[in-house]
Parts: structure tokens; sequence; C-alpha cells
């Protein structure tokens, strides 16, 4: 009994250790870069910037986290970002041309990803078409499907392809911009889903199953786990997330349109990724990803800062990803 | 013989967390077939390595033919005439079998393109120097044998004349008929001077091929003996574990009248061609066939991973029509395949790896309670003897022994009653073989039943109550215990049958 005591305590603390040194890497990299820029500009540690930093963040937080639980399983979702424009533009259209509630919308908004990542499960699973090539295509759909039913415009407009009857629920809008003791609300939201993202993957068999099917396919399947069902769930928690990241920068934009958070789903990959997820799944989890997005957020806004033109900012932040990279298949390769 | 080819002196080698060699002083002569023996993790695969530059030593020097020479690379070596044909293949499979014989070594054309005719009667000369006049050049190499992609490979690293020829476990995947043309080819490169070193987990093939026999134990090599010197298996076995190996014990009796599953006719072309069976309550029923017999498709297709195309099977008295792993899991089916790393979930530690089957059976938002796992998996691994009993450790760092318990304990705790066993065993040291075997002993003693397919016959017949033997799909011969000996075994898995070597209890 003693033995088993002592072995339980001494492996939670390597336990403790060991997830401390798999997301070192990720956190001493967001706590020097944070130095480097609070030591470059007076503003970057004042309150309504780093408020701020959390605000822009938010954003390609919550998109990272459902892409997290996709990357993990070994899949990818590039349609993450148009599902979100979809989901977004749905709901902006439902609440100004038929009067839905904010929180009506919210729901609509989480509903269309939902069904949006489903399909993707669906196509991936049923047609066994490769993960890459199905969401690159439901992507392009989504974005389409987004352009024709708001006629290219943005949502609300007086010149809209629906009847405009009324504008984005203030409720809505308020989540935008308002703050709970200083700390954005958009921010809180984000980590609010960081921590159920993490408690899903570490507490439920879904969770389990993610990790199984990313890391070893075939334990996953001689064992019994549903590999299909798992995948499914994946890309529709993917699609869960996309719709409230949607409904959010919606609110934030006081707008939607089918065109919006282009290009974030490449930020959200890199997001995990710069996290220390392993791109081809089994390894890796929610708190990197949380490290990830904010690793991009502060860069990017620190350039702004220091007044770097924006189109070297890219140049970096991509520079930025293969860095971390290439150091981690150095250390893997040490061992 | 007596002229030393190559030569290392105090080499040491460390892994994070173990000593892998611990200063490795040894000689290999030239015109030699030299075996190196030892458990799993005893350091020979990775002195191998070193020889073919594969790792570079911490420490240690290598002299090929009293020079002193590095290794840094594979290339090197292979530039030296070392020359390493490693466990995994390497051949690239819809090239023909010439185009991969030199790959990388193309024989230039007047233009600086590929002479692909010198290649060809280059790939032809080396083949038949080898004694395949028979294999075909032009053949795609997917469409070969396991054995003769190995000896493909074999004639790879002869096209660069090498003094020294590495051989990692040549012989773990093939079959008898195999195994004899490998050795034969080896015997030919012996006489030609090549100096030949290999490693393996059978002890017999010592007095087939070998000239001498290292043995490795805990990173030191403990004894170099020459083939006539050596007191049979059972010396080498002492040498290697280091004491005197416990005889077996006696099997104790199965339930003669509950039958836990009863196949009938069970058919899934072209492997398995009608199997009928019954398997009984704390019963190891052994299943002996080369490879190609039909024994792994078997069990596949009573695991629901292959379609059956016919015949019936009751499982604890009820029909079951299994379509696919997940629906045989949830029918109490427990299957151990014969690639460890199918099974494992390499970058997860011991306790998700061992509740992977109970977790699986849950509903997606079904909780997994921390410490009910941590408890279960400690409780599991200890009774197995895990060891060492580390829970944080990433299954993929474990010995393939302590691979095996981790799946083994992922079936217990399920609850499982059939296990479907897919030459468990190999590859394992002769330790943890003799572990396992007792396992499973003690799994049939509780009143699970196993149904347990070996490439060894000495396995089979240590534990074993009954033993059917596999050809061409079919189940040409089933033996009780006292009646089956490896020649028996081997007999019938290779000859046609005539009628009075067949056992008549086909039940």
């Amino acid at each position: 009994m003693r033995a088993k005591q002592a072995t339980g305590r001494s492996s939670w603390r390597r336990r403790l250790a060991q997830s401390l040194t798999q997301f070192l890497g990720p956190v001493l990299g967001l706590i020097l870069l944070a130095a480097l820029f609070a030591s470059l500009s007076p503003f970057f540690l004042t309150e309504s910037n780093l408020a701020n930093i959390l605000r822009q963040t938010a954003f390609t937080m919550i998109l990272a986290l459902g892409q997290t639980v996709v990357i993990l399983s070994a899949g990818i979702d590039l349609s993450i970002a148009a599902n979100a424009a979809l989901a977004a533009c749905v709901a902006a259209l439902a609440m100004t041309s038929w009067g839905l509630e904010w929180w009506q919308g919210w729901l609509l908004a989480m509903g269309v990803g939902i069904l949006g990542g489903l399909l993707n499960g669906l196509i991936i699973v049923g047609f066994r078409v490769p993960d890459f090539i199905a969401t690159l295509g439901t992507m392009l759909i989504f974005r389409g499907v987004a352009l024709l039913i708001t006629g290219g415009l943005p949502v609300p407009s007086h010149l809209g392809a629906r009847e405009l009857t009324g504008y984005l629920p203030d409720q809505m809008l308020w989540f935008g911009y308002a703050t709970i003791l200083g700390f954005p609300i958009l921010g809180l939201i984000a980590l609010f889903l960081a921590v159920f993202t993490a408690l899903i993957l570490r507490y439920t068999a879904f969770g389990r199953s993610v990790y199984a099917v990313g890391g070893n396919p075939d334990a996953a399947r001689l064992s019994g786990v549903s590999v299909a069902r798992t995948k499914i769930l994946t890309y529709a928690f993917a699609g869960l997330m996309a719709g409230i990241a949607g409904y959010l920068l919606t609110a934030r934009l006081n707008s939607a349109n089918a065109l919006m958070a282009e290009g974030e789903e490449l930020r959200s990959i890199a997001a995990v990724v710069i996290g220390g997820t392993n791109l081809f799944g089994g390894q890796g989890g929610v708190l990197g990803t949380v490290v990830g997005a904010l690793i991009i957020g502060v860069l990017g806004n620190g350039l702004n800062l220091l007044n770097v033109n924006p189109f070297w900012q890219r140049i970096i932040t991509g520079l930025l990803l293969i860095l971390v990279v290439a150091l981690d298949q150095l250390r893997r390769s040490r061992r | 013989m007596g002229k030393v080819v190559l030569e290392t002196k105090g080499i040491e080698k460390r892994f994070p967390g173990t000593w892998a060699l611990r200063g490795v002083d040894f000689a290999l002569e030239a015109g030699e077939v030299h075996l190196l023996l030892g458990e799993n993790g005893a350091g020979k695969s990775t002195f191998l390595k070193i020889l073919a530059g594969v790792y570079p030593p911490d420490k240690g020097e290598i002299y090929l033919e009293e020079r002193k020479v590095r290794l840094p690379n594979p290339q090197a070596a292979a530039s030296l005439g070392i020359t390493l044909v490693s466990q995994e293949l390497t051949l690239v499979p819809h090239l023909s079998v010439a185009e991969n014989i030199v790959l990388g070594r193309w024989p230039r054309s007047l233009w600086g393109g590929v002479d692909w005719a010198q290649a060809r009667t280059l790939a032809r000369s080396l083949l038949e120097e080898l004694g395949l006049p028979e294999l075909d050049p032009e053949a795609e190499v997917a469409s070969l044998s396991l054995a003769q992609k190995q000896l493909v490979e074999i004639a790879r690293a002869l096209v660069r004349r090498p003094k020294v020829l590495l051989l990692d476990e040549p012989t773990s995947t093939l079959g008898e008929e195999e195994q004899r043309l490998l050795f034969s080819v080896l015997r030919r490169l012996r006489e030609q001077g090549v100096a030949i070193v290999y490693t393996t987990h059978k002890l017999r093939e010592v007095f087939i091929v070998g000239d001498r026999v290292s043995v490795f134990r805990d990173g030191l090599r403990v004894a170099t003996l020459g083939v006539q010197e050596v007191e049979g298996e059972e010396a080498l076995v002492e040498l290697m574990i280091g004491h005197r190996l416990t005889k077996a014990q006696e099997v104790h009796r199965a339930s003669e009248d509950k039958v836990l599953l009863e196949v009938e006719g069970l058919e899934s072309p072209p492997e398995v061609r009608g199997c009928s069976f019954a398997l009984h309550q704390g019963e190891i029923l052994g299943v002996f066939g080369l490879a190609g017999s039909g024994h792994t498709e078997l069990v596949q297709t009573l695991f629901g991973l292959r379609p059956r195309a016919r015949g019936k099977v009751r499982l604890l008295g009820r029909e079951v029509h299994l379509k696919s792993p997940f629906e045989a899991v949830r029918q109490g089916l427990a299957y151990v395949p014969k690639n460890r790393q199918e099974a494992l979930l390499p970058f997860l530690p011991p306790p998700p790896n061992v509740t992977l089957v109970a977790v699986a059976r849950k509903p997606p938002w079904g909780w997994v309670h921390p410490g009910w796992e941590e408890g279960v998996a400690l409780e599991l691994l200890r009774s197995l003897g895990l060891s060492p009993l580390d829970l944080v450790r990433p299954a993929r760092l474990f010995s393939g022994g302590n691979q095996q318990k981790i799946v083994l304990a992922r079936w217990l705790l399920s609850g499982s009653k059939v296990f479907l066993l897919d030459d468990p065993a190999r590859g394992v040291d002769v330790g943890a073989r003799e572990e396992m075997l007792r396992i499973f002993r003690r799994l049939a003693q509780e009143g699970r039943s196993l149904l347990f397919i070996s490439s060894e016959p000495r396995e089979l017949l240590e534990v074993a109550h009954r033993i059917l033997v596999l050809r061409g799909g079919r189940i040409v011969a089933a033996l009780p215990r006292e009646r089956a000996t490896e020649e028996g075994l081997l007999r019938a898995a290779m000859m046609d049958p005539t009628p009075s070597s067949v056992g008549k209890e086909v039940s």
C-alpha cells in the first residue's frame, strides 16, 4: 500500500515536470518575446495594450483550439476559417433580416459551424478523401456559399441580398468591446474554451480516442476505438469552435462578410505547431496552443508598436514558424 | 581463417537513461560467420550499428585490417567495405530487382546516363553468385516474398564488394525454407572470404551456420566461443541470462466440456480455406504453421479484420458475426497482433495504453478518471511484472517484452475471456519469453482461453494443451501435447499429409 502511494505521488510529480518540459520551449519563447518588446517599447506593458493583445488573439486562439483537436488525431482542417465566416454570415443575416435575438444568433452560428464540421468528417470518413483535400474543397465551398447568401456584401448592409429589417443586437456587440475587471471578455471566453477543450482531451473517452487515433490508428482500431466516429467528432468540434469564433469576430467588427478571417486557417495551424503539437498527431495539447496563439499575437502587436512595416510582419511570422519546427526537429534527433 | 579483419577496443555507448555498451572488445576474422547473441537490450544491435557507422561510439577504437578507422556515418563505413543489412527493409517497392540492386551505384553510360543493360547484367551476375539465378532482375520488388526481398537487400550490399557484411536479425521474418536459402547464401559468401556478423534470437542457427558466437549481456561481451566449444543451446541461454533456467512446469488440465470459442468451416479466401476447431475454457490451443500458411489470417478473420466468406463462429455459446474489431472487442475477444507496433500508443505512458480498450468501450462523453486509470494500470502491470514499473515513461521506450505486457494488461482489464495471440513472443529475448509463457499459463489457469499462434514450435510444446497445424489455409493436423514433437510439427506444416501422420481428433 505504501509502495503504491509512493509510486502514485512520484509519478504525479514527474508527470508535472514532464508536461512543463514539453511546453517549456513555447512558454520561454513567449516570455522572451514579451521581455524584448517591453524593453523596446514603453507602451507594450500598459494595461490597454495587454487587453488589446488578448482581444486580438482571442479569435486565433479559439480557431486554434479546434485545430488542435483535429491535428492531435492526425487530421488537418483548412476549412476552419471559411466555416467561421459562413457561420458568421448566416447568423448575421438571421439577426438582421429575420430579427433573431443575440443568443439565438449565437446558437445558430454554433449549429452552422458544427454542420460544416460534420460535413468535413463525413467526406473524409465516408469517401476516404484525404483530410487535406477534403477540407481544401470545403474551404472553397463554404466561402462560396457565404458569398452567395450575402451577395458578396457585408452584413448588415442596405444593399444586401436580403431585406434589412434591423441591425446586429447591442448585446452581441457588447462581447466585442466589454471588459470584466480590465480583462476583455473576448479573451476570457477564449480562455474558458481552452479549459473546456483541455478537460475534454484529458478526461473523456473522446479525448483519449483523439490521442489514440493520432498516435497510432492501427492500435486504436484493434482496441475497439471507432476511428471513423472519432474523426467525425474532431471535425465537428473544430466546427463548433469555428462557429463561436465567427460570431465573436462579427461582434468585434460590427459586421460579417463572406471573406472575413481569410488566412486564419493557416494562422491557427501555425499557433498549434508553434505550441509544440506534433503535426502528425498523437502528441501535444491545449496549453501549447494557447501559448502558440499568444506568441503570434504578441509578435504582431509588438511589431506594430515598433512601427515595423506590416509586410515584414508576415515574413517574420513565417520565419518564426519555420524556426520553431526546425528547433523541434533538432531536439527530437538529439534523443 | 585466423586473419583479423575488424577489431574493436573498449567501445562504449550511452543513450539517455541507459548504458548500451560498456567497453566491448571484439575481433572478427576473415571468412567466418560470427553470430551475436543476447537478450533484447544486451547491446548486440547497438554494437552492430556502431560497426556500420549508424551510431558513433562515445569511446573506444575500431580497427579495419589493423588500421584505425573512424566511421562517422554509414556511407563512410560502406566505402571502407563494411555494409549493414538492417532489419527494416530499405528497398523501393515499385522499382525492379535490378534497379534496386544498383540504386545509388548506377553504372554510367558514355553520356552520363545510367547504363541499364550493364545494370541488369550486374544484377543478374550478383543473383547468380548468391545462388538465386531464378530470381528475375526485371521483377517488381513489391511482387516478391519477404525472403526474396531480404536476399535482394543482400545482393545490393554485395554491389560494393564488402569485406565485412553485417546482418541485423536476418532470420526473424523468414520461414524454415527461406532460412535455409539464406544460410546457403551466407556459406557461399564465407567461401569468398567475406566476414559476416549477424544477430539473432534463434539459438539453433549457431550450430547451422556459425563459426563462432559472441554472447552479449548488459552491454558487455561476456563470451566468445567456437561452435565446437558450445555445449548445447542451454549453455548459450545460461550465458545470455546469467543464471540457470528453470524447467518447464507441468501444464494444468483444461476444462473438457466448456467450449468458449467454436469455429466451424471458417473461410476467408484465398488464405483461410475451411477451418474448424473448438477452444475450451482454460485451454491454450497452439497454432503452428509456416509463413503463408494462413494462421495470421485465421485470427484476423476471427477478430473481424478480414471478411468472412463462409462458416460459423460461436463465442461464449452465442453465434456471432463480427465485421470489425469494434464489434469483436465488444463481444469480449482479445487480440494481440503479430507486430507490437500495431498495438501500442507510442507517445503515451503505460496507463492510457492499459485502459485503451476499456475506454474505447465507453461512449465519447464517458469520463476517464485519472485516479482509477493509475490504480488499475499499476495493479495489473505489477502483477504482470513490468520492469521498471514506470508509469510515466512513453510506451515506445520500453523493451519488447515489457511492451507486450502492457498490451496484455489492456485485455485483462477489459475482462476478455478469449485471447487471440499472433506470435506474441516473436523477437523478444529469452528471459522475457519465459516470463510471457508463464503469464499465458496463468491466464489459462484462471479460466481464460488462448488461441496461441507461434513460429517457434518449442514455445507451443511448452505451454499448449493441443496444437493445430495449418498449411495452405487448412488445418492439416491437430495434435495433443503428449503426441506433438518439434519434428512432427515441422513435418506436418511442410509436407503433404500421409494418412497416418494426420491427427484424427480435429474437433
